[in-house]
Protein backbone atom coordinates (compact mmCIF):
# COMPACT_ATOMS: atom_id res chain seq x y z
CA UNK A 1 0.00 0.00 0.00
CA UNK A 2 1.67 3.33 -0.87
CA UNK A 3 0.26 6.82 -1.15
CA UNK A 4 0.54 8.56 -4.20
CA UNK A 5 -0.02 11.63 -6.50
CA UNK A 6 -2.59 10.62 -9.31
CA UNK A 7 -3.03 12.60 -12.27
CA UNK A 8 -6.30 12.47 -14.03
CA UNK A 9 -6.52 11.14 -17.18
CA UNK A 10 -9.91 11.80 -17.95
CA UNK A 11 -13.17 12.11 -15.73
CA UNK A 12 -16.49 11.18 -18.19
CA UNK A 13 -19.90 11.90 -16.79
CA UNK A 14 -21.59 8.57 -17.35
CA UNK A 15 -25.06 9.31 -15.86
CA UNK A 16 -26.73 12.46 -13.65
CA UNK A 17 -24.35 11.79 -10.48
CA UNK A 18 -22.50 8.95 -11.78
CA UNK A 19 -18.76 9.27 -13.85
CA UNK A 20 -16.00 7.39 -14.74
CA UNK A 21 -12.43 8.84 -13.05
CA UNK A 22 -9.29 7.36 -15.30
CA UNK A 23 -6.05 8.01 -13.33
CA UNK A 24 -2.69 7.51 -14.21
CA UNK A 25 -1.13 6.20 -10.73
CA UNK A 26 1.71 4.06 -12.04
CA UNK A 27 2.51 2.47 -8.35
CA UNK A 28 -0.81 1.89 -7.23
CA UNK A 29 -1.73 0.36 -10.55
CA UNK A 30 1.52 -2.19 -10.77
CA UNK A 31 0.03 -3.42 -7.50
CA UNK A 32 -3.75 -3.49 -7.72
CA UNK A 33 -5.31 -6.40 -7.92
CA UNK A 34 -9.04 -7.51 -9.12
CA UNK A 35 -11.90 -6.62 -6.08
CA UNK A 36 -9.31 -4.03 -4.13
CA UNK A 37 -10.26 -0.55 -3.60
CA UNK A 38 -8.26 2.53 -3.14
CA UNK A 39 -8.76 5.58 -0.78
CA UNK A 40 -9.63 9.37 -2.72
CA UNK A 41 -8.70 12.11 -0.20
CA UNK A 42 -10.58 15.28 -0.69
CA UNK A 43 -8.57 18.54 -1.35
CA UNK A 44 -11.18 20.49 1.06
CA UNK A 45 -9.36 19.81 4.56
CA UNK A 46 -12.90 20.22 6.03
CA UNK A 47 -13.03 16.89 4.60
CA UNK A 48 -10.67 14.63 6.24
CA UNK A 49 -11.29 10.96 5.99
CA UNK A 50 -10.77 9.07 2.78
CA UNK A 51 -12.89 7.62 0.55
CA UNK A 52 -12.64 4.08 -0.16
CA UNK A 53 -13.80 3.66 -3.77
CA UNK A 54 -13.26 0.13 -5.32
CA UNK A 55 -11.08 -0.62 -8.27
CA UNK A 56 -13.59 -0.84 -11.62
CA UNK A 57 -10.51 -1.36 -14.37
CA UNK A 58 -6.91 -2.12 -14.24
CA UNK A 59 -5.00 -0.94 -17.13
CA UNK A 60 -1.58 -0.92 -17.36
CA UNK A 61 -0.19 2.23 -15.06
CA UNK A 62 -4.31 3.29 -15.00
CA UNK A 63 -6.25 2.83 -12.70
CA UNK A 64 -10.49 3.46 -13.30
CA UNK A 65 -13.16 4.50 -10.60
CA UNK A 66 -16.40 4.21 -11.28
CA UNK A 67 -18.01 6.44 -9.08
CA UNK A 68 -21.35 7.97 -7.49
CA UNK A 69 -21.74 11.19 -6.16
CA UNK A 70 -23.38 10.58 -2.97
CA UNK A 71 -21.70 13.45 -0.51
CA UNK A 72 -18.84 16.17 -0.14
CA UNK A 73 -16.30 13.78 -1.31
CA UNK A 74 -17.64 12.56 -4.05
CA UNK A 75 -19.07 15.58 -5.61
CA UNK A 76 -15.66 16.92 -5.00
CA UNK A 77 -14.26 14.69 -7.31
CA UNK A 78 -16.94 14.80 -9.77
CA UNK A 79 -15.32 18.05 -10.51
CA UNK A 80 -11.75 17.04 -11.59
CA UNK A 81 -10.50 17.97 -14.80
CA UNK A 82 -7.78 16.58 -17.25
CA UNK A 83 -4.58 17.04 -15.85
CA UNK A 84 -5.56 17.44 -12.37
CA UNK A 85 -3.97 15.92 -9.35
CA UNK A 86 -5.41 14.34 -6.46
CA UNK A 87 -4.18 11.67 -3.61
CA UNK A 88 -4.46 8.45 -3.66
CA UNK A 89 -3.54 5.16 -1.05
CA UNK A 90 -3.85 1.63 -2.61
CA UNK A 91 -4.12 -0.88 -3.46
CA UNK A 92 -6.06 -2.23 -0.26
CA UNK A 93 -7.57 -4.97 1.16
CA UNK A 94 -8.79 -8.89 -0.15
CA UNK A 95 -10.04 -8.75 -3.79
CA UNK A 96 -11.92 -11.54 -5.68
CA UNK A 97 -10.04 -15.11 -6.20
CA UNK A 98 -10.60 -16.23 -9.94
CA UNK A 99 -12.22 -20.04 -9.92
CA UNK A 100 -12.13 -22.40 -12.93
CA UNK A 101 -16.48 -23.04 -12.16
CA UNK A 102 -17.96 -24.07 -15.35
CA UNK A 103 -21.07 -21.84 -14.75
CA UNK A 104 -20.56 -18.12 -12.63
CA UNK A 105 -22.47 -15.51 -12.37
CA UNK A 106 -21.66 -11.83 -11.93
CA UNK A 107 -24.35 -10.49 -9.55
CA UNK A 108 -24.02 -6.21 -9.71
CA UNK A 109 -26.41 -3.83 -7.90
CA UNK A 110 -26.25 -0.33 -8.90
CA UNK A 111 -22.52 1.14 -8.34
CA UNK A 112 -21.70 -1.99 -6.75
CA UNK A 113 -21.24 -2.89 -10.60
CA UNK A 114 -17.96 -1.25 -10.40
CA UNK A 115 -15.51 -3.70 -9.64
CA UNK A 116 -17.01 -6.66 -11.31
CA UNK A 117 -15.96 -5.03 -14.96
CA UNK A 118 -12.47 -5.67 -14.06
CA UNK A 119 -13.22 -9.49 -12.73
CA UNK A 120 -15.29 -9.97 -16.21
CA UNK A 121 -12.15 -9.59 -18.22
CA UNK A 122 -10.37 -12.46 -16.42
CA UNK A 123 -12.60 -14.93 -16.36
CA UNK A 124 -13.14 -17.41 -18.95
CA UNK A 125 -15.95 -16.25 -21.19
CA UNK A 126 -17.69 -19.29 -22.15
CA UNK A 127 -18.57 -19.99 -18.24
CA UNK A 128 -19.59 -16.13 -17.29
CA UNK A 129 -23.08 -14.78 -17.12
CA UNK A 130 -23.77 -11.37 -16.03
CA UNK A 131 -26.81 -10.16 -13.72
CA UNK A 132 -27.07 -6.45 -13.45
CA UNK A 133 -29.96 -4.53 -11.48
CA UNK A 134 -30.20 -0.59 -11.65
CA UNK A 135 -33.53 1.54 -10.87
CA UNK A 136 -34.07 3.47 -14.41
CA UNK A 137 -32.99 2.79 -17.97
CA UNK A 138 -30.87 6.25 -17.56
CA UNK A 139 -28.40 4.13 -15.37
CA UNK A 140 -28.12 2.04 -18.49
CA UNK A 141 -25.10 4.92 -19.10
CA UNK A 142 -22.49 3.45 -16.48
CA UNK A 143 -23.51 -0.26 -16.00
CA UNK A 144 -21.02 -1.09 -19.39
CA UNK A 145 -23.35 -3.19 -20.90
CA UNK A 146 -21.09 -3.61 -24.09
CA UNK A 147 -17.88 -4.29 -22.25
CA UNK A 148 -19.66 -7.12 -20.10
CA UNK A 149 -21.14 -8.66 -23.86
CA UNK A 150 -17.95 -9.07 -25.30
CA UNK A 151 -16.22 -10.32 -21.92
CA UNK A 152 -18.92 -12.92 -21.20
CA UNK A 153 -21.65 -15.08 -22.40
CA UNK A 154 -24.15 -13.15 -21.42
CA UNK A 155 -26.04 -10.32 -19.64
CA UNK A 156 -29.19 -9.71 -18.33
CA UNK A 157 -30.37 -6.21 -16.87
CA UNK A 158 -33.01 -5.67 -14.50
CA UNK A 159 -35.10 -2.15 -13.79
CA UNK A 160 -37.10 -1.45 -10.47
CA UNK A 161 -39.22 0.77 -13.06
CA UNK A 162 -39.46 -1.54 -15.87
CA UNK A 163 -37.66 0.64 -18.58
CA UNK A 164 -35.03 -1.77 -19.28
CA UNK A 165 -34.69 -4.92 -19.88
CA UNK A 166 -36.45 -6.91 -16.82
CA UNK A 167 -38.83 -4.93 -14.32
CA UNK A 168 -38.17 -5.95 -11.19
CA UNK A 169 -34.69 -6.57 -9.31
CA UNK A 170 -31.62 -8.77 -9.74
CA UNK A 171 -33.17 -11.61 -7.73
CA UNK A 172 -35.73 -11.81 -10.65
CA UNK A 173 -33.22 -12.44 -13.31
CA UNK A 174 -31.44 -14.81 -11.89
CA UNK A 175 -34.28 -17.35 -12.02
CA UNK A 176 -34.19 -21.10 -11.37
CA UNK A 177 -30.50 -21.01 -12.84
CA UNK A 178 -27.59 -23.00 -11.36
CA UNK A 179 -24.41 -21.71 -10.47
CA UNK A 180 -21.01 -23.03 -9.26
CA UNK A 181 -19.94 -19.65 -8.65
CA UNK A 182 -21.18 -15.96 -7.73
CA UNK A 183 -19.20 -13.09 -7.54
CA UNK A 184 -21.31 -9.66 -6.26
CA UNK A 185 -21.13 -6.03 -5.20
CA UNK A 186 -24.12 -4.30 -4.67
CA UNK A 187 -26.72 -3.12 -1.77
CA UNK A 188 -26.77 -4.78 1.27
CA UNK A 189 -30.73 -5.65 0.14
CA UNK A 190 -29.64 -7.19 -2.89
CA UNK A 191 -26.03 -8.97 -0.72
CA UNK A 192 -29.11 -10.29 2.23
CA UNK A 193 -31.38 -12.28 -0.43
CA UNK A 194 -28.46 -13.55 -2.65
CA UNK A 195 -26.59 -14.75 0.43
CA UNK A 196 -30.39 -16.70 1.00
CA UNK A 197 -30.22 -17.71 -2.27
CA UNK A 198 -26.18 -18.86 -2.35
CA UNK A 199 -27.27 -20.57 1.39
CA UNK A 200 -29.85 -22.47 0.04
CA UNK A 201 -28.72 -23.89 -3.45
CA UNK A 202 -25.09 -24.40 -1.76
CA UNK A 203 -23.59 -22.41 -4.28
CA UNK A 204 -20.32 -20.68 -3.66
CA UNK A 205 -19.74 -17.20 -3.62
CA UNK A 206 -17.67 -14.09 -2.85
CA UNK A 207 -19.54 -10.51 -2.12
CA UNK A 208 -17.33 -7.59 -2.02
CA UNK A 209 -18.89 -5.60 1.29
CA UNK A 210 -19.07 -1.63 1.73
CA UNK A 211 -18.46 0.06 4.99
CA UNK A 212 -17.79 3.05 6.69
CA UNK A 213 -14.01 3.84 6.93
CA UNK A 214 -11.86 6.01 8.77
CA UNK A 215 -8.29 5.00 8.56
CA UNK A 216 -8.87 3.92 4.79
CA UNK A 217 -7.72 0.76 5.08
CA UNK A 218 -4.89 0.27 7.68
CA UNK A 219 -7.03 -1.71 9.78
CA UNK A 220 -6.24 0.78 12.52
CA UNK A 221 -9.39 2.44 13.34
CA UNK A 222 -11.43 -0.61 13.51
CA UNK A 223 -14.39 1.43 12.12
CA UNK A 224 -15.25 -0.82 9.23
CA UNK A 225 -16.26 -3.97 10.87
CA UNK A 226 -18.73 -6.87 9.63
CA UNK A 227 -19.90 -9.93 11.32
CA UNK A 228 -18.04 -13.17 10.07
CA UNK A 229 -18.90 -16.98 11.22
CA UNK A 230 -16.36 -18.20 13.86
CA UNK A 231 -16.09 -22.34 12.43
CA UNK A 232 -19.22 -23.94 11.84
CA UNK A 233 -20.68 -22.39 15.07
CA UNK A 234 -23.42 -20.32 15.77
CA UNK A 235 -20.73 -17.82 17.29
CA UNK A 236 -19.41 -14.57 15.27
CA UNK A 237 -16.64 -11.82 15.41
CA UNK A 238 -16.37 -8.57 13.88
CA UNK A 239 -14.17 -8.18 11.48
CA UNK A 240 -12.51 -5.70 9.04
CA UNK A 241 -14.20 -4.77 5.82
CA UNK A 242 -11.03 -2.98 4.54
CA UNK A 243 -8.41 -5.64 5.38
CA UNK A 244 -10.20 -9.08 6.04
CA UNK A 245 -12.26 -7.94 2.99
CA UNK A 246 -13.81 -6.10 1.41
CA UNK A 247 -14.31 -9.36 -0.74
CA UNK A 248 -15.30 -12.05 1.34
CA UNK A 249 -16.86 -15.45 1.55
CA UNK A 250 -20.48 -15.49 1.16
CA UNK A 251 -21.32 -18.19 3.42
CA UNK A 252 -18.56 -16.70 6.51
CA UNK A 253 -20.65 -13.16 6.53
CA UNK A 254 -23.84 -12.71 8.40
CA UNK A 255 -25.84 -9.59 8.16
CA UNK A 256 -28.62 -8.42 10.23
CA UNK A 257 -32.01 -9.27 9.62
CA UNK B 1 19.82 17.00 25.30
CA UNK B 2 18.66 17.27 22.06
CA UNK B 3 16.02 19.48 20.79
CA UNK B 4 13.29 17.25 20.73
CA UNK B 5 13.89 15.19 23.81
CA UNK B 6 11.25 15.36 26.84
CA UNK B 7 11.02 13.18 30.32
CA UNK B 8 7.25 11.71 31.28
CA UNK B 9 7.69 10.88 34.38
CA UNK B 10 11.37 10.09 34.69
CA UNK B 11 10.60 8.15 30.85
CA UNK B 12 12.82 10.28 27.81
CA UNK B 13 11.32 10.51 24.88
CA UNK B 14 13.63 11.06 21.73
CA UNK B 15 10.81 13.46 20.45
CA UNK B 16 7.20 14.67 22.02
CA UNK B 17 4.83 13.04 19.37
CA UNK B 18 2.95 10.07 19.69
CA UNK B 19 -0.09 8.63 18.15
CA UNK B 20 -3.58 8.77 19.93
CA UNK B 21 -4.80 5.79 21.27
CA UNK B 22 -7.09 3.91 19.09
CA UNK B 23 -5.90 5.59 15.91
CA UNK B 24 -2.47 3.71 14.78
CA UNK B 25 -3.42 -0.08 15.70
CA UNK B 26 -0.62 -1.15 17.70
CA UNK B 27 1.68 0.27 15.45
CA UNK B 28 2.96 -2.59 13.64
CA UNK B 29 -0.31 -2.28 11.19
CA UNK B 30 1.37 1.30 10.11
CA UNK B 31 5.07 0.19 9.87
CA UNK B 32 3.78 -0.75 5.94
CA UNK B 33 3.26 3.05 5.01
CA UNK B 34 5.79 5.10 7.94
CA UNK B 35 8.46 4.61 9.85
CA UNK B 36 6.97 3.87 13.18
CA UNK B 37 11.21 4.33 14.45
CA UNK B 38 10.99 8.18 14.71
CA UNK B 39 7.96 8.39 16.54
CA UNK B 40 8.79 9.04 20.57
CA UNK B 41 6.03 6.72 22.13
CA UNK B 42 3.66 4.50 20.62
CA UNK B 43 1.00 3.99 22.37
CA UNK B 44 -1.78 0.77 21.45
CA UNK B 45 -5.63 0.52 21.17
CA UNK B 46 -7.22 0.30 24.75
CA UNK B 47 -7.47 -2.86 25.66
CA UNK B 48 -9.06 -5.07 28.17
CA UNK B 49 -8.71 -8.47 30.64
CA UNK B 50 -11.48 -10.60 27.91
CA UNK B 51 -11.96 -9.60 24.54
CA UNK B 52 -14.79 -6.99 23.60
CA UNK B 53 -16.82 -7.27 20.59
CA UNK B 54 -17.35 -3.40 20.48
CA UNK B 55 -20.31 -1.74 18.93
CA UNK B 56 -22.49 -2.60 15.53
CA UNK B 57 -21.81 -0.25 12.46
CA UNK B 58 -21.90 2.70 11.17
CA UNK B 59 -18.91 3.30 13.40
CA UNK B 60 -17.82 5.98 12.16
CA UNK B 61 -19.40 9.71 10.53
CA UNK B 62 -17.60 12.50 9.05
CA UNK B 63 -18.34 15.63 10.66
CA UNK B 64 -16.85 19.26 9.19
CA UNK B 65 -13.34 19.12 9.91
CA UNK B 66 -13.63 16.10 12.02
CA UNK B 67 -15.31 12.81 12.68
CA UNK B 68 -17.53 10.87 15.07
CA UNK B 69 -16.58 7.37 16.38
CA UNK B 70 -18.17 4.83 18.24
CA UNK B 71 -16.05 2.08 18.13
CA UNK B 72 -16.72 0.61 21.56
CA UNK B 73 -12.98 -0.15 22.37
CA UNK B 74 -13.28 -3.48 20.46
CA UNK B 75 -10.10 -5.73 21.27
CA UNK B 76 -8.80 -9.28 21.35
CA UNK B 77 -8.17 -8.83 25.26
CA UNK B 78 -4.70 -8.92 27.01
CA UNK B 79 -3.48 -12.28 26.00
CA UNK B 80 -3.49 -11.64 22.81
CA UNK B 81 -2.09 -8.28 22.90
CA UNK B 82 0.87 -9.51 24.64
CA UNK B 83 1.53 -12.63 22.33
CA UNK B 84 1.28 -10.41 19.11
CA UNK B 85 1.12 -6.70 19.46
CA UNK B 86 3.58 -5.98 22.39
CA UNK B 87 5.88 -8.51 21.09
CA UNK B 88 5.79 -6.66 17.56
CA UNK B 89 6.95 -3.44 19.37
CA UNK B 90 10.20 -4.77 20.43
CA UNK B 91 12.78 -3.86 17.75
CA UNK B 92 10.79 -0.32 18.15
CA UNK B 93 11.63 -0.58 21.99
CA UNK B 94 15.18 -1.61 21.60
CA UNK B 95 15.84 0.91 19.29
CA UNK B 96 14.73 3.62 21.69
CA UNK B 97 11.13 4.24 21.31
CA UNK B 98 8.85 4.34 24.04
CA UNK B 99 5.82 1.52 24.26
CA UNK B 100 2.58 2.92 26.27
CA UNK B 101 -0.44 0.54 26.86
CA UNK B 102 -3.73 1.54 26.89
CA UNK B 103 -6.13 0.18 29.50
CA UNK B 104 -9.57 -0.21 28.99
CA UNK B 105 -12.07 -1.64 31.56
CA UNK B 106 -15.72 -1.97 32.74
CA UNK B 107 -14.92 -2.12 36.82
CA UNK B 108 -11.91 -0.94 38.98
CA UNK B 109 -11.14 -4.90 39.04
CA UNK B 110 -10.98 -5.02 35.43
CA UNK B 111 -8.28 -2.30 35.20
CA UNK B 112 -6.43 -3.64 38.39
CA UNK B 113 -6.17 -7.07 36.36
CA UNK B 114 -4.86 -5.65 33.10
CA UNK B 115 -2.37 -3.20 35.04
CA UNK B 116 -1.31 -6.48 36.99
CA UNK B 117 -0.84 -8.77 34.19
CA UNK B 118 1.61 -5.84 32.18
CA UNK B 119 4.16 -5.26 35.01
CA UNK B 120 6.05 -8.02 34.12
CA UNK B 121 5.93 -6.87 30.14
CA UNK B 122 8.27 -5.03 28.41
CA UNK B 123 6.29 -1.83 27.71
CA UNK B 124 7.58 1.60 29.38
CA UNK B 125 4.07 3.41 30.90
CA UNK B 126 0.44 2.68 30.72
CA UNK B 127 -2.84 4.96 30.16
CA UNK B 128 -5.61 4.68 31.97
CA UNK B 129 -8.49 5.06 29.91
CA UNK B 130 -11.54 6.58 32.21
CA UNK B 131 -12.77 8.59 29.40
CA UNK B 132 -13.82 6.44 26.76
CA UNK B 133 -17.77 7.65 25.89
CA UNK B 134 -19.00 4.71 23.62
CA UNK B 135 -18.61 1.98 26.35
CA UNK B 136 -21.98 2.04 29.12
CA UNK B 137 -19.54 0.76 31.60
CA UNK B 138 -16.58 2.01 32.52
CA UNK B 139 -14.85 4.17 29.91
CA UNK B 140 -16.04 7.93 30.99
CA UNK B 141 -18.22 6.51 33.36
CA UNK B 142 -15.15 6.89 35.67
CA UNK B 143 -13.62 10.11 34.53
CA UNK B 144 -16.84 12.15 35.40
CA UNK B 145 -16.86 12.01 38.90
CA UNK B 146 -13.51 13.62 40.58
CA UNK B 147 -13.81 10.85 43.40
CA UNK B 148 -14.54 8.01 41.32
CA UNK B 149 -11.88 8.93 39.66
CA UNK B 150 -9.50 9.56 42.26
CA UNK B 151 -10.44 6.11 43.40
CA UNK B 152 -9.63 4.79 40.39
CA UNK B 153 -6.40 5.69 39.75
CA UNK B 154 -5.56 5.29 43.72
CA UNK B 155 -6.53 1.60 43.32
CA UNK B 156 -4.49 1.25 39.74
CA UNK B 157 -1.48 2.54 41.25
CA UNK B 158 -1.43 0.50 44.29
CA UNK B 159 -0.74 -2.31 41.67
CA UNK B 160 0.58 -0.47 38.63
CA UNK B 161 4.22 -0.58 38.36
CA UNK B 162 5.07 1.45 35.81
CA UNK B 163 4.62 5.17 35.22
CA UNK B 164 0.77 5.84 35.18
CA UNK B 165 -1.01 8.22 32.39
CA UNK B 166 -4.54 8.85 32.83
CA UNK B 167 -6.89 10.05 30.21
CA UNK B 168 -9.48 12.22 30.71
CA UNK B 169 -12.93 13.19 29.07
CA UNK B 170 -13.41 16.39 27.95
CA UNK B 171 -17.41 16.00 28.66
CA UNK B 172 -17.18 17.39 32.20
CA UNK B 173 -18.09 20.75 33.80
CA UNK B 174 -14.94 21.39 35.21
CA UNK B 175 -11.34 19.65 34.15
CA UNK B 176 -9.69 20.96 36.50
CA UNK B 177 -11.23 19.16 39.44
CA UNK B 178 -10.91 16.07 37.81
CA UNK B 179 -7.53 16.27 36.91
CA UNK B 180 -6.40 17.39 40.34
CA UNK B 181 -8.61 14.46 41.71
CA UNK B 182 -6.36 12.06 39.85
CA UNK B 183 -3.58 13.59 40.52
CA UNK B 184 -4.14 13.09 44.26
CA UNK B 185 -5.10 10.03 43.54
CA UNK B 186 -1.11 9.10 42.56
CA UNK B 187 -1.10 9.47 38.34
CA UNK B 188 2.26 10.43 37.15
CA UNK B 189 0.85 11.57 33.67
CA UNK B 190 -2.40 12.94 32.58
CA UNK B 191 -3.24 13.21 28.95
CA UNK B 192 -6.38 15.38 27.55
CA UNK B 193 -8.86 15.72 25.92
CA UNK B 194 -10.60 12.25 24.25
CA UNK B 195 -13.34 12.70 21.90
CA UNK B 196 -16.17 14.72 22.70
CA UNK B 197 -19.94 13.72 22.67
CA UNK B 198 -21.73 14.12 19.48
CA UNK B 199 -24.36 13.49 16.76
CA UNK B 200 -25.19 13.52 13.39
CA UNK B 201 -28.53 12.72 11.81
CA UNK B 202 -28.82 11.60 8.21
CA UNK B 203 -32.42 13.85 6.86
CA UNK B 204 -33.38 11.37 4.14
CA UNK B 205 -33.44 8.52 6.44
CA UNK B 206 -34.67 10.37 9.37
CA UNK B 207 -32.18 8.49 11.57
CA UNK B 208 -28.76 8.89 13.33
CA UNK B 209 -25.69 7.94 11.26
CA UNK B 210 -24.10 6.05 13.86
CA UNK B 211 -25.89 2.85 14.93
CA UNK B 212 -25.08 3.79 18.77
CA UNK B 213 -26.79 7.43 18.07
CA UNK B 214 -23.90 9.66 20.01
CA UNK B 215 -20.38 8.88 19.12
CA UNK B 216 -16.82 10.72 19.91
CA UNK B 217 -16.12 13.91 18.49
CA UNK B 218 -11.76 14.42 17.52
CA UNK B 219 -10.03 16.18 14.67
CA UNK B 220 -9.44 19.89 14.17
CA UNK B 221 -13.07 21.05 14.98
CA UNK B 222 -12.14 20.04 18.65
CA UNK B 223 -8.66 22.07 18.78
CA UNK B 224 -9.73 25.42 20.47
CA UNK B 225 -11.65 23.35 23.55
CA UNK B 226 -8.76 20.95 23.91
CA UNK B 227 -6.04 23.83 23.71
CA UNK B 228 -7.97 25.69 26.41
CA UNK B 229 -8.76 22.54 28.99
CA UNK B 230 -4.96 21.90 28.10
CA UNK B 231 -4.10 25.36 29.42
CA UNK B 232 -6.17 25.14 32.34
CA UNK B 233 -5.18 21.83 33.91
CA UNK B 234 -1.42 23.05 33.47
CA UNK B 235 -2.14 25.74 35.44
CA UNK B 236 -3.37 23.94 38.70
CA UNK B 237 -1.39 20.49 38.33
CA UNK B 238 2.44 19.62 38.46
CA UNK B 239 2.07 16.58 37.43
CA UNK B 240 3.17 16.64 33.00
CA UNK B 241 0.49 16.90 30.70
CA UNK B 242 0.32 14.97 27.09
CA UNK B 243 -2.08 17.21 24.78
CA UNK B 244 -4.71 15.88 22.29
CA UNK B 245 -7.62 16.82 20.45
CA UNK B 246 -7.51 17.78 16.82
CA UNK B 247 -3.78 18.02 15.91
CA UNK B 248 -2.54 18.22 12.02
CA UNK B 249 -0.19 20.49 12.03
CA UNK B 250 3.30 21.17 13.73
CA UNK B 251 2.27 24.50 14.53
CA UNK B 252 -1.00 22.37 16.54
CA UNK B 253 1.33 20.86 18.42
CA UNK B 254 3.20 23.91 19.00
CA UNK B 255 0.27 25.03 20.17
CA UNK B 256 -0.59 22.51 22.74
CA UNK B 257 3.39 22.83 24.29
CA UNK B 258 2.76 26.54 24.47
CA UNK B 259 -0.13 25.91 26.55
CA UNK B 260 1.67 23.77 28.68
CA UNK B 261 1.51 19.96 27.53
CA UNK B 262 5.18 18.01 27.92
CA UNK B 263 4.19 16.14 24.86
CA UNK B 264 1.46 15.81 22.07
CA UNK B 265 -0.42 12.85 20.45
CA UNK B 266 -2.39 12.91 16.82
CA UNK B 267 -4.93 10.28 16.15
CA UNK B 268 -7.35 11.67 13.04
CA UNK B 269 -4.64 13.27 11.78
CA UNK B 270 -3.41 9.65 10.95
CA UNK B 271 -6.79 9.31 8.89
CA UNK B 272 -6.41 11.83 6.47
CA UNK B 273 -2.67 11.56 6.22
CA UNK B 274 -0.53 8.41 7.08
CA UNK B 275 2.84 10.82 7.09
CA UNK B 276 1.02 13.72 9.56
CA UNK B 277 3.10 11.97 12.58
CA UNK B 278 6.56 12.36 10.60
CA UNK B 279 5.77 15.62 9.08
CA UNK B 280 4.56 16.99 12.97
CA UNK B 281 7.94 15.61 14.03
CA UNK B 282 10.24 17.32 11.28
CA UNK B 283 7.79 20.75 11.63
CA UNK B 284 8.30 20.78 15.45
CA UNK B 285 12.13 20.71 14.50
CA UNK B 286 12.35 22.98 11.86
CA UNK B 287 10.68 25.89 13.88
CA UNK B 288 12.79 25.12 16.57
CA UNK B 289 15.72 25.86 14.93
CA UNK B 290 14.31 28.85 13.16
CA UNK B 291 13.51 30.33 16.51
CA UNK B 292 16.65 29.42 18.06
CA UNK B 293 15.42 26.97 20.18
CA UNK B 294 18.11 24.33 22.10
CA UNK B 295 14.98 22.24 23.64
CA UNK B 296 11.56 22.70 22.94
CA UNK B 297 10.43 22.40 26.70
CA UNK B 298 12.20 26.48 26.68
CA UNK B 299 8.45 27.23 25.03
CA UNK B 300 6.19 25.19 27.36
CA UNK B 301 3.65 26.93 29.07
CA UNK B 302 4.93 30.32 27.78
CA UNK B 303 1.51 31.35 27.41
Amino acid sequence: MIREVAKVVSNNECTSDVYELKLLVPGIAKDAKVGQFVNVYCKNQVNLLPRPISISEINGDELVLLCRAVGVGTNEFRDLKENDEIVIMGPVGHGFTICNEQRIALVGGGIGIAPLVELAKLLPKESTSVYLGIGKKEEVGFIKEELFRKECMGVKVATMDGTYGTKGTVMDILGDEIFDMIYACGPLPMLKALKKYVDKNNIKAEFSLEERMGCGGLGTCLSCVCKIKVGDSEKWEYKKVCSYGPVVDAKEVLFDE
Amino acid sequence: MSRLEVSLAGVKLRNPVMPASGTFGSGYEMSEVMNIHRLGAVVTKGVSMEPWLGNPTPRVAETTSGMLNSIGLQNSGIEELIKIDIKSLQEYRQKGGVVIVNLAGHTIQEYIQVAERLNSESIDMMELNISCPNVKEGGAAFGTDPSVAEKVVREVKKVCTKPLIVKLTPNVTDIVSIAKAVEAGGADVISLINTLMGARIDIEKRQFVLAKKYGGLSGPAIKPVALRMVHQVAQNVKVPIIGLGGIITAEDAIEFIMAGATAVAVGTATFNNVNALENIIDGINTWCENHNIGNIMEIKGVV
